[in-house]
């Protein structure tokens, strides 16, 4: 997956950065599905998907697991503590992904789990060069 | 992922990591971590310098071994790691459970 994100984010001239910030939230979020979306022993597919649209590169990872938004405010374990004894360990990804994507964003449809991480990449620095004309650019892979 | 451990004075053992700390890479040291810092060893530096990536699988294990450290009143600390792991231990609040120490040389003065 990391593979891909990083060919992937040379394809669109992401800066370096950012694909660093990419790699880490799409590792917590393929981890947070395959830990909690499944209660079977079937094989599933997560599709992820990766689009530079209007200066927001968002990525896009759906599952058919069962129903499960991250990013509802009881899933979020830790805010602050003093000394290692009081952490419960769990819930960093999803600290990680809120932290780092600008936006976070969860929807259930036809049985399927989507979430999109929307970076933001207006600084002109963020994307050095989008190949055509076409402002867009699409790819994706299946697991 | 690799794992290795020297011994310093003061029974101080510094633990050196290197690779990426995700799922994969973590499977390859989670139970030599444990080991090198399981008891009666108390005092601890993990230099971080060659680790270019965690995950929260890796956050765990760090803290995982911290909490049984200071259950024995012993001391761990982070050294020197590069700037995007940094920028995850703070980003999941590391920082205020493990110390994040820039040179050796400050890591050894902070463990007694």
């Amino acid at each position: 997956m990391s593979e891909w994100l990083g060919k992937a984010c040379e394809k669109l001239a992401i800066t370096d950065q950012i694909a660093k910030d990419l790699d880490v939230c799409a590792n917590e979020a393929v981890t947070n599905i395959m830990s909690y979306a499944y209660n079977d022993h079937e094989s599933h597919q997560i599709n992820m998907r990766l689009e530079l649209k209007d200066q927001k590169l968002i990525l896009t990872i759906q599952d058919d697991g069962v129903a499960f938004d991250p990013f509802n405010s009881k899933t979020i374990l830790h805010k602050s503590y003093d000394k290692v004894g009081d952490v419960t360990i769990g819930g960093f990804g999803i600290k990680v992904i809120r932290s780092l994507a600008n936006e976070c964003i969860y929807y259930r449809s036809n049985r399927k789990n989507t979430i999109s991480l929307i970076f933001y990449v207006r600084d002109s620095s963020s994307v050095v060069s989008i190949s055509g004309e076409n402002s867009t650019f699409l790819t994706s892979c299946n697991y | 992922m690799e794992i290795n451990y020297e011994q310093l004075d003061g029974d101080i053992y510094k633990i050196n990591l290197k690779g990426r700390m995700d799922i994969l890479g973590n499977e390859d040291i989670d139970i030599k971590f444990s080991g090198m810092t399981a008891a009666p060893r108390k005092f601890f530096i993990i230099d971080l310098s060659e680790v270019n990536f965690i995950a929260s699988i890796g956050i765990r294990t760090l803290l995982l071994n911290a909490k049984a450290v200071h259950n024995r009143e012993g001391k761990i600390v982070i050294l020197n790691p590069d700037s995007q792991v940094k920028k995850i231990l703070l980003t999941a609040g590391i920082d205020m459970v493990m110390p994040i120490i820039d040179t050796l040389d400050l890591a050894i003065a902070s463990m007694h």
